[in-house]
């Protein structure tokens, strides 16, 4: 995957992003989770064989610098949206696992025109269940054994699992340290979002869980849809990410929908035109 | 030399520890018998006065969702203290202010406890350790720019007596107006703990006491010498005084070697109970990347207090986490403690751990009060003017 890099108005900043894909296929914003954005790279380019794909890496992820005092997620979506501007993206359909799923949303209700649609795989970010119900498992302080159990159908397919060359162990300490930063607190959530997902009513979107997922409460998923008025895919044989346990099945069963949502958007824009 | 007793105020009461992952944050506090509790508070508050009698100084601290330590607000056992003790100047080593929601509460309390002790007290500041940041929902990112800021907040607020000034950083404070000031004008000394080596330079240039615990004698030597340097260089070339350098070490005296070395060993609860699993001693972002991720590897640097877990008297003597024995013996250990350093002017000493009791503690206390102290003048430790 060919990676660049882009001047972008918020901070200031240079934000590296990876692009593969026919240029004249429609455009996919794809935001990695936090395993890193090599985690995704497989899923990548399985999207790519049909789509333009743009692979930001999120300030703090692969090698990346955070950006001086950003510390939670909505912040981030500035320098998302200010790097479709750079790359002359008006309008994209944003796929997003997790972390990246949790940041497509906040670029969705801040900019909901710019999207063809959004499709969030195992999204965190928005808190359901009661003030005295944990919303998401504790996975930044906790026994690593113990988060791969929760987050993967097969631990062994943690990418961070062989972590035994020093360079690894520093990506992987540095990858965590960005992860705890931006969703410290509150634990995995913006408390407001709730209230802005109306915003998305007119996109189409779709929520894609792995079937073996321990992050989010039992349920989660299908509420999140249900407020989103989202289509529903599972994920066999994935847990919390299965864009990186079953990426080519991942890439399939969303593929159709956002090649669906680009020809109805087309037509829908074709009509007002005319 | 000044000394300062403390305890953590533990509870020793606990079953193998086999049964349990962590003594510290995920412990159930149904293994907390509340009228067992209430009396350990009692023998920990005469143990302090009796330090106070004595005419040693007295240290407190502050840990979080632990049985190790049973004071989770080390303002209200110091406040206890100021109307309690005579004379004993009160130090809280320290107040974890890069957790605090409300820093402006820590100067509030720290004057009013000054106020009640007409002036005895001394207050520390720590960034806090890094099993408490679950408890203190506390990012583990940017502790140390939160501690100066509080830091600087604190004493702003101490300092300032001519009505309302606002703050707007971390913290947001529109009105900061604080009443009662401290009775110490322009306020009481301020001590840091002393960690690593990057942690010294802004103690240093501040001047304010700092104190190392249980390093050994080679880091504090390597803390010691940094601190110094940065002293000199922030101060006009002028020599740090002896009196700004604290160690916090494991004191037991007693009439025999071998009482000693019975009571050392019952100390040594406070290392061998410290049962924490890596995720809560290591968790992202409390250090940098690098050092995170070099920990636990072989080439890591063990910290002192956990290696010391299990050793034997002899190790713990000549690695500078423990001065036992009869009052010769404890002498010459502080006084090559003192060479090995470059000097240094206050003893924090942990002199009671675990299941220790009132009487075997306070005769410990005695002999270092009445035959070990006196002698530390010959030390000849250098005092600020």
């Amino acid at each position: 995957m060919p990676i660049g890099q882009r001047k972008v108005h918020s901070w200031d900043a240079e934000v590296t992003y990876g692009e593969q894909g026919p240029d004249s296929a429609p455009a996919v914003l794809l935001l990695h989770g936090e395993e890193g954005p090599l985690a995704s790279k497989e899923f990548a380019a399985a999207m790519a064989l049909e789509h333009r794909v743009v692979t930001p890496f999120i300030p703090g992820f692969g090698g990346t610098e955070r950006l001086a005092g950003a510390d939670r997620p909505h912040q981030l979506a500035y320098v998302l949206l200010d790097l479709l501007d750079a790359l002359h993206l008006e309008r994209v359909a944003i796929v997003g696992t997790s972390l990246g799923a949790w940041l497509g949303l906040e670029v969705g209700v801040m900019e909901p025109r710019r999207l063809t649609s959004l499709t969030a795989v195992s999204p965190v970010g928005v808190k359901l269940n009661r003030r005295d119900e944990r919303s998401f498992a504790e996975i930044l302080v906790e026994n690593p054994h113990a988060v791969r159990e929760t987050l993967y159908a097969d631990p062994e397919l943690d990418p961070w699992l062989d972590d035994s060359d020093p360079d690894t162990k520093l990506a992987k300490a540095q990858t965590r340290e960005s992860f705890m930063h931006y969703v410290w607190e509150p634990y995995l959530h913006n408390p407001l979002l709730p209230k802005l997902l109306p915003r998305l009513r007119d996109l189409p979107t779709l929520v894609v869980d792995g079937e073996r997922d321990g992050l989010a409460p039992s349920g989660y998923y299908d509420q999140l849809a249900e407020r989103l008025e989202a289509a529903r895919r599972t994920i066999s044989r994935a847990g919390h990410y299965p864009d990186i346990e079953q990426p080519g099945a991942t890439a399939a069963a969303i593929g159709t929908f956002i090649t669906e949502a680009d020809s109805a958007d087309l037509s829908a824009r074709g009509k007002e035109l005319v | 030399m000044k000394t300062w007793f403390f305890s953590e105020c533990p509870y020793p009461d606990l079953p193998d520890p086999e049964s349990y992952d962590s003594i510290r944050v995920s412990l159930p506090n149904s293994l907390y018998d509340p009228r067992r509790g209430a009396e350990l508070y009692d023998v920990y508050l005469d143990l302090w006065q009796a330090a106070d009698e004595l005419g040693l100084n007295i240290m407190t601290n502050e840990h979080h969702q632990t049985a190790t330590c049973l004071v989770p607000a080390v303002p209200l056992l110091a406040s206890i203290l100021a109307r309690t003790t005579q004379n004993a100047r009160i130090l809280i080593l320290g107040n974890p202010i890069a957790n605090r929601r409300d820093p402006l509460r820590v100067a509030e309390e720290m004057a009013l406890i000054d106020n009640l002790s007409k002036g005895r007290l001394e207050v520390g500041f720590v960034r806090g350790v890094p099993f408490e940041v679950l408890p203190a929902n506390s990012r583990p990112t940017g502790m140390h720019d939160r501690m100066w800021e509080a830091h600087d907040l604190i004493l702003k607020a101490w300092e300032t007596h001519d009505g309302p000034f606002s703050w707007e950083g971390n913290w947001h404070y529109r009105h900061v107006n604080i009443w009662p000031r401290p009775y110490q004008q322009p306020r009481p000394p301020v001590w840091v703990t002393g960690t690593s080596l990057t942690s010294v330079p802004e103690i240093a240039r501040h001047g304010h006491t700092m104190a190392a615990f249980v390093t050994g004698p080679t880091v504090a030597r390597g803390l010691f010498d940094e601190y110094r340097r940065v002293y000199a260089e922030s101060h006009g070339g002028a020599t740090a005084p002896d009196d700004r350098l604290g160690y916090g070490v494991q004191v037991f005296v007693a009439d025999t070697e071998a009482a000693a070395r019975e009571g050392a060993l019952k100390l040594r609860w406070y290392f061998d109970a410290n049962k924490v699993p890596p995720h809560l001693a290591n968790p992202p972002g409390y250090s940098p990347p690098k050092r995170a991720a070099a920990a636990g590897s072989a080439a890591a640097p063990v910290p002192q207090a956990r290696q010391a877990k299990g050793q034997s008297f002899e190790w713990m003597t000549e690695n500078g986490v423990l001065f036992a024995g009869t009052p010769d013996q404890v002498v010459e250990q502080i006084a090559s403690f003192h060479a090995a350093v470059g000097g240094f002017g206050h003893v924090l000493m942990m002199g009671h751990a675990g299941p220790m009791e009132y009487a075997e503690t306070v005769r410990s206390l005695e002999l270092y009060a009445t035959e070990v102290q006196p002698r530390l003048h010959e030390l000849g430790v250098a005092v600020a003017q």
